[in-house]
């Protein structure tokens, strides 16, 4: 359910950050920065349209709240609170995201009172039923892959990433096409061991909010399948002041309004 | 309090980029090289120890290069227009929904005390929630038509009628560390799956078997919850005015062992009850403290007030009563070897059976459960669950049984597994939730399928299959009641 949290969040980056010539590392990190830690916390409202390879539609609406703990990139909070469909209205999903273990993730159901905790670990499983995958959303740590520069172009970086446990994943390897001056991935292509791209995400439009390039417009793509899912941000801000406590049993129960507004 | 060392993302980033730079394929590089040489690939001139430029960009390796997105081109950095211009009006919380559910199921077995049909209904929910900053009220309320209750009269503590009040409340903080939320509600806490052991709050026992959707398994209950949020630990206080029941086991829909009798009966055997009912003098007061530590949540509870079902049986007046029942325990919940563990324990003191050797009234008892839940493999989930109870005054139980009375077990063991599946896309669900009663020689399997045609149609199936040999046991009792039920909902 997390995806557009990385996406939405992530998307921003530092302009003019880009002079002179970086190591693979540099760039990796930047990227990592630009697409998931922009700002100290931040707000957006989030639509995704599932478009199945039948052509069946499906739509899904939250508002994500983000609040990274101080210091380098690193522990993140998420909160969300859905608005649509129907069935899944007014839940609410907390995440501890954490880089040295397991996520923690709590489900609130209000028809129950039920505070679910969830047992899945599983960070490549769909978020929210999209093409997006958890992952996508809330970051894949720095240290699971290993990073080569391919090349550099007028625009951008072309990054390969590839798996330090090939059997954790389904991909071979994943590319992605890093805008130089924004540090925003734009396309990312995932092949399989064969080469042959099955997944592709693209960025399809990007604003500056707060002096933050944003993406307020991705797509992800299954090949196999035939399915895609555009997801996109309405309203992102940054530093909006969301408090720590926010990300607690708390607002579960009762939407921290004051910050989704 | 923190979650973590604010120490760990300094030593992880340093581990991250000891990584990176031990993976480069210029094992000779230095840190420093790479600011004076940071582009020391060459695709024309592979490096030792460079992996193959992958198929497919060697040569058209420009035809995949992206074009820039909207925003990232050169007029396009600065270009905020459309953001502005958002309408912050309509993220305001007023949301209005519900749904439209037919629901119709059927006993597999022969019930001489029941009508073969266990379940038709056509039930429109309408729910409101109205979210400002200083109050949040909520409204949902169930417009009912049952086949199977036809001519009842409205009773908005039972749900017998054609309106069952699920919520209408409202919270506000009259200060800021506290949230105090009041009217009907539905109210969890603990940590088993499908098991309570501390949430004294009001179940309903036939919707959980006669098939409806799990969230009626909560009955509401009216009360004022006080939460209080201080720095380590949060206080819940909940006091409900006049006792909550459950919407115990209905012997109209499913028939149960008859303490009277010494049999299962059903329909036309309808149990007498004397509630609890008097505002103020028969309230109800349940208290927890919660604390987080780590990842790990820890729990202390308390509850004053009834056996929440009627569990004893007043011989002379041949009416089942809900005795006084004071409580405390305990919980923990935390992850544990790449699942969740659960731990949890509670102490039920009888006040009306101090001695224990009251026949007709429940003993007091300690219970125990813990719980491990873990994915097998990618969206598939399993949990498995052990409870025990213990009864503390057995033999004094046992001294002043009436003769001919079945008689409980010092100690009762459960087992519980659960085993829940969904595909990529979330749209098909399936779960098997399967209690396990040791001590009772009983059980019950609780299939569930769950397909969703669209965001507003699902379809769904499930059954409850409850089967043991002694005809007052824990599922035993309501073998007969096996049931397969189907429904179509349609959510707007």
């Amino acid at each position: 359910m997390v995806t557009s949290i990385t996406a939405i969040f992530g998307l921003a980056a530092v302009i003019g950050g880009a002079s002179g010539d970086l190591s693979v590392e540099e760039i990796v990190k930047r990227t990592n920065h630009a697409a998931y830690y922009q700002g100290n916390n931040g707000r957006a409202r989030v639509s995704m349209v599932i478009t199945d390879g039948q052509g069946r539609k499906r739509e899904r609406e939250l508002s994500i709240l983000r609040y990274d703990a101080p210091g380098p990139d690193g522990e993140q909070k998420f909160y969300l609170y859905f608005h649509a469909p129907a069935d899944v209205a007014r839940m609410t999903f907390l995440v501890h995201k954490h880089l040295d273990r397991d996520d923690d993730r709590w489900l609130y159901i209000p028809a129950l009172d039920l505070v679910k905790r969830i047992a899945a670990t599983d960070k490549r499983t769909s978020f929210v039923g999209s093409d997006f995958l958890y992952e996508d959303v809330s970051g894949r740590q720095l240290d699971q892959d290993h990073h080569e520069l391919l090349k550099t172009t007028e625009n951008f970086y072309l990054l390969k990433h590839t798996p330090k446990d090939p059997d954790s994943v389904k991909f071979a390897h994943y590319t992605m096409w890093i805008h130089k001056k924004s540090f925003l991935p734009t396309k990312v292509e995932y092949s399989d061991a064969s080469g042959e791209v099955y997944r592709v995400m693209t960025v399809g439009r990007v604003e500056t909010i707060d002096g933050k390039p944003t993406v307020l417009e991705a797509t992800m793509e299954d090949r196999r399948t035939g399915s895609r899912t555009v997801l996109t941000y309405k309203d992102p801000a940054y530093d909006i002041g969301v408090p720590e406590r926010v990300f607690t049993e708390r607002y579960l129960r009762r939407a921290p309004v004051k910050y989704l507004k | 309090m923190p979650l973590v060392s604010p120490d760990w993302p300094k030593s992880f980033l340093l581990v991250t980029a000891l990584a990176a730079v031990a993976h480069l394929p210029f094992q000779e590089a230095t840190a420093a090289s790479f600011a004076e040489n940071p582009l020391p690939f060459n695709l024309e001139e592979p490096q030792e120890g460079e992996p193959e430029v992958p198929v497919g960009l060697q040569a058209a390796d420009d035809d995949r290069e992206p074009g820039l997105p909207a925003g990232l081109g050169p007029a396009g950095a600065d270009d905020g227009a459309g953001v502005d211009s958002f309408d912050r009006s309509t993220r305001a919380f007023r949301e209005f929904g519900g749904f439209l559910d037919l629901r119709s199921g059927s006993r597999l077995r022969d019930d001489p005390d029941e009508p073969q049909q266990s379940l038709g209904e056509l039930r429109l929910q309408l729910n409101g929630k109205i979210a400002l900053e200083w109050i949040t009220a909520r409204a949902v309320v169930d417009v009912v038509h049952d086949y199977l209750a036809e001519g009842q009269e409205l009773d908005l503590d039972t749900s017998e009628g054609s309106i069952d009040l699920r919520t209408l409340d409202f919270v506000v903080s009259p200060v800021e560390f506290a949230d105090l939320r009041i009217g009907r509600q539905a109210l969890t806490w603990g940590v088993g799956d499908l098991l309570f052991l501390n949430d004294l709050f009001p179940k309903d026992w036939n919707a959980f078997f006669l098939g409806r959707d799990l969230e009626y398994l909560k009955a509401p209950a009216d009360v004022a919850r006080l939460s209080l949020f201080f720095d380590d630990v949060t206080v819940d206080v909940v006091y409900g005015p006049r006792f909550n029941a459950d919407r115990f086991l209905d012997r109209r829909r499913l028939s149960s062992f008859d303490p009277i009798a010494g049999e299962i009966s059903g329909a036309d055997t309808p149990l007498p009850v004397d509630r609890p009912d008097r505002w103020f003098v028969d309230d109800e007061l349940a208290v927890r403290l919660a604390r987080t530590v780590g990842s790990w949540e820890l729990a202390a509870y308390g509850y004053q007030g009834f056996w929440k079902s009627p569990e004893g049986f007043d011989p002379d007046l041949s009416v089942a009563l809900f005795p006084r029942l004071l409580s405390g325990g305990v919980s923990a919940r935390g992850p544990w070897r790449k699942g969740i563990l659960s731990l949890e324990g509670a102490s039920y003191r009888s006040i009306d059976d101090p001695g224990g050797d009251e026949p007709y009234l429940p003993n007091s008892r300690w219970l125990f459960l813990a719980g491990y839940e873990r994915e097998l493999t990618t969206d598939l989930i399993a949990g498995i669950q052990y409870m025990g109870t213990f009864i503390r005054q057995h033999e004094e139980y046992l001294q002043n049984l009436p003769d001919g009375t079945p008689a409980a077990a010092a100690s009762d063991h459960l087992m519980t597994l659960r085993l829940s599946w969904q595909n990529r896309a979330q749209m098909l669900r399936l779960s098997l939730f399967s209690m396990w009663g040791i001590t009772e020689g009983d059980g019950y399997l609780r299939p569930h399928v769950s397909y969703a045609l669209s965001d507003s149609w699902r379809l769904e199936t499930g059954a409850n299959v409850l089967h043991g040999d002694q005809p007052h046991s824990r599922f035993g009792q309501l073998e007969r009641n096996t049931n397969l039920w189907g429904a179509v909902r349609y959510s707007f």
